[in-house]
């Protein structure tokens, strides 16, 4: 009997790049350039903001401004609702034979073939595959100021804000319901007459019922790759700043600030019922037979007569489920949220305020549910045979042979699983 | 069968496998404020600050709903051989034979937080010369990390077989020959009930690498009253939060019989043989385990406040304050409602052998029950500081 395995099923994703939505902002104002080469080999992002500003005038304001702002959105919503129904019968038995009469050879002999019923129902559904992967989109506020002049302020803001949002919502009812039934038996001989054979006998074919079902459903993976695999630039937000004052009353402030909202909702609903046979009460079974037979009131010279040789009766029953698995990696290089300022002053009151702040949140929120029903209601039976009232010379006469009767039965459930890992 | 409980084993190995890359070292990168000031003014005001704040919350909330239920009937008897006439009449059953396997794998979470972006390693970089009268340096540095795993599971499994075997009552009556007995094969039943549900396995690392934070400053300074004030102050908080609520029902329902053969007024050989009856049990659940694990740096991370001053102006006053709270709480509470079944009844005897002219005996088969019922709930394992030996807590548990 050939099964496919769980792991060929198992290798097969639906994959969903998401979309990376990416917007920054460059400004660029009188430069030096050889200044500006030092500064972008001082701090590696690819974000900048400069300002190369040489004054020498008094009341000078200079103020700088960088927002960023990253926001990435996933949204996975699958719904299947799934019916798989088999009735399946098969039917090599049932047959009658009745009156004969042989010279030399068998009268009312019943051979039966096998009778085999297969069902195999597999249902793979509601998957996500979510990657994203995002390389060097730290920013940087590169300021260089020459200030000879008095009562000057300066004012640098950096604020990067960086979303990501990834939901993964499946929702899943599958049913599967089979009914299948083998039957090689209820055979009927009677009243057949032979000389120098058999008479009335019946020998039959094996009967095999065979159901397996393979459902594989709400899957997630999601790899949130903020960052990538570059050498630490994420969705930093840094300054570097170079200040170099002789004026009096010079006030300088820095405002750095980074926000890092990363979210992973993977919600997943599923309700699965598998049965083989509804009820053994109604007969709704999965069955093999080979059983039943009757032989009567058959009469054999040299031979045999009313013998019954039932084959094997074998039912095989194999549910698997495997659902509600939600993996998420997120993976989120070194965050380079720094703010570099070298201030050189030889005037006189002079008041630097410098300000950084990190701030992170991540979330991993798994929700599983599942129902699931496995039923089975198997009926072997090679049994239940009569032989009545036969009549050998020189043979056996009502003679029973019965095959095995076998139920196998596997219900395999995995369910609800949810690894997560933050790196 | 083995087959496909290494299909689960490998389904889950990966989870495992990635428990093993917390255990790496990791890289320490300075994060924060590097501020360089060369002042000669006076009356210099320098305030500098950096705050982090980091919130990772892990929520896993798990509901399992499993019935399982198989009946089987399997059938090699009941036949009958009556007035027939030959040199045999006799009847040969066959074996009954049912196997059934139920396995329930629900509601396992595996959660591993690692990586030094998380937890904000930070260093605040502060270096003045100052040659001007009453500079005033303020350093400020706050760190913040809350890490809050709460796994929550509800299971709710039922397990039921209900197993009929039978290659008895067969009747032979009023034949004539030489044999015409009955001869019934075996029923054998095996089952096999696995439960394996609410596993929660957290594990918080670092690596053993002790980053620094803190305010590394310098100051070299030749005038007069100079104020510098380094403040350092990080707060940790780590809640880990398991729910379990299990209830198991294993019930396994037998009833065999190869017996209840009837042989009456035969004439020669009329004897009764029957089989054996066997069944074998083995009921196992496995429920509720919690693994927590807090280790590496992020039990204790190293606080460091270093201020180098060489000063050579008068009326110097320097404060360097560092606080560090830390907070872990883990809280495991399981519930196991755990009921196992097994009820068997065989017969192998009840056979009547009467009125025959020949050999009428009667054997009856043996009869053979096992059963093994196995419980292993509600198991707590908490290592806070060295997790050295958590990897291998995890992998027994899964």
């Amino acid at each position: 009997m050939q099964k496919t395995t769980y792991a060929q099923y198992t290798a097969i994703f639906f994959s969903l790049f998401s979309t990376i939505f990416f917007s920054s902002y460059q400004v660029a104002s009188a430069t030096t350039s050889a200044d500006r080469t030092a500064l972008v080999q001082q701090i590696h992002t690819d974000l900048i903001t400069q300002a190369i500003i040489d004054t020498t005038g008094g009341n000078s304001t200079f103020k700088t401004t960088t927002k960023t702002s990253d926001t990435t959105i996933v949204e996975n919503t699958n719904n299947a609702a799934i019916t798989q129904e088999a009735n399946i019968s098969a039917n090599t038995g049932g047959n009658y034979t009745g009156r004969n009469i042989s010279f030399g050879g068998d009268a009312g002999v019943i051979y039966t073939g096998n009778a085999q019923a297969n069902v195999t129902a597999a249902i793979i559904a509601n998957q996500n595959e979510t990657v994203i992967n995002e390389n060097g989109d730290g920013i940087a506020t590169e300021n260089i100021f020459y200030n000879t002049g008095d009562d000057t302020t300066s004012s640098q803001t950096a604020t990067a804000t960086k979303t990501t949002l990834v939901n993964n919502t499946n929702q899943t009812v599958i049913n599967q319901v089979t009914t299948a039934s083998a039957d090689t038996g209820n055979n009927i001989t009677e009243r057949n007459i032979s000389f120098g054979g058999s008479a009335g006998s019946i020998v039959t074919g094996a009967a095999g019922t065979s159901v397996n079902y393979l459902v594989t459903t709400n899957d997630n993976k999601t790899v949130a790759l903020v960052g990538g695999e570059s050498e630490g630039n994420g969705p930093g937000s840094g300054a570097s700043i170079v200040v170099n004052s002789t004026g009096d009353t010079t006030t300088f402030s820095l405002y750095d600030q980074l926000q890092d909202l990363r979210t992973v909702n993977n919600t997943n609903t599923a309700q699965i019922t598998q049965s083989c046979g509804t009820h053994q009460s109604t007969q709704q079974t999965c069955s093999a037979v080979t059983g039943g037979n009757t032989t009567v009131g058959s009469i054999a010279y040299n031979g045999d007569s009313g013998i019954i040789k039932t084959g094997n009766a074998y039912v095989v029953v194999d549910l698997l489920a495997a659902f509600n698995s939600s993996e998420t990696n997120i993976n989120t290089n070194p965050i380079p949220a720094a703010s570099q300022t070298d201030i050189t002053n030889t005037g006189d009151t002079a008041a630097v305020e410098t300000d950084a702040s990190i701030t992170t949140h991540t979330t991993a929120t798994n929700t599983n549910t599942a129902q699931i029903t496995q039923t089975v209601n198997a009926v072997a039976d090679t049994g239940h045979n009569r032989t009545e009232r036969n009549i050998s010379f020189g043979g056996d006469a009502g003679v029973i042979y019965t095959g095995n009767a076998l139920v196998d039965v596997f219900m395999g459930v995995l369910a609800n699983s949810s690894p997560t890992s933050l790196h | 069968m083995k087959d496909k409980k290494k299909l689960y084993k490998s389904a889950i190995a990966f989870s495992v496998m990635m428990s093993t890359t917390l255990m790496a070292p990791l890289s320490v990168l300075a994060t924060g404020s590097d501020l360089s000031v060369v002042n000669s003014g006076d009356n210099a005001t320098i305030d500098t600050s950096t705050s982090s704040t980091s919130t990772i919350n892990v929520n896993n909330s798990n509901t399992a709903t499993i019935n399982q239920s198989a009946t089987s009937n399997t059938n090699t008897g009941g036949n009958t051989v009556d007035g027939n006439i030959g040199s045999e009449s006799s009847i040969h059953t066959g074996n009954a034979l049912t196997a059934f396997s139920f396995e329930a794998s629900a509601n396992e979470n595996m959660t591993a937080v690692s990586g030094n972006s998380h937890t904000n390693l930070m260093i605040h970089m502060l270096d003045v010369v100052n040659t001007g009268d009453d500079a005033d340096i303020d350093g400020t540095m706050s760190n913040t990390l809350n890490i809050g795993v709460n796994n929550t599971n509800n299971s709710n499994t039922t397990q039921q077989f209900f197993a009929t075997t039978n290659t008895g009552y067969n009747t032979s009556d009023g034949n004539i020959g030489n044999g015409n007995g009955i001869v019934t094969g075996n029923g054998v039943v095996t089952g096999e009930f696995e439960v394996k549900t609410n596993k929660n396995a957290t594990v918080l690392g670092l690596g053993g690498q002790a980053p620094v934070q803190g305010i590394d400053g310098s100051l070299t300074n030749t005038g007069d009253n100079a104020d510098v004030d380094a403040t350092s102050t990080s707060q940790t908080t780590i809640g880990v939060n398991n729910f379990n609520t299990s209830y198991v029902n294993q019930l396994m329902n037998v009833n065999q019989n190869s017996g209840n053969n009837t042989s009456t007024d035969n004439i020669g050989s009329a004897g009764i043989l029957t089989g054996g009856a066997q069944a074998v049990a083995h009921m196992e659940a496995d429920t509720n385990h919690n693994t927590t694990g807090v280790g590496g740096w992020i039990m204790a991370p190293m606080g460091l406040n270093i201020f180098d001053i060489v000063n050579t102006g008068n009326g110097l006053a320097s404060t360097n304050n560092m606080t560090h709270t830390s907070a872990t709480s883990v809280m495991s509470m399981n519930s196991l409602s755990q009921s196992q079944s097994v009820a068997h009844t065989s017969t192998t005897g009840s056979n009547t052998s009467d009125g025959n002219v020949g050999a009428g005996s009667i054997n009856s088969g043996a009869h053979a029950f096992g059963s093994a019922l196995e419980v292993d709930g509600n198991h707590n394992a908490t290592v806070l500081g060295d997790t050295t030996g958590l990897l291998a807590l995890i992998l027994a548990m899964f």
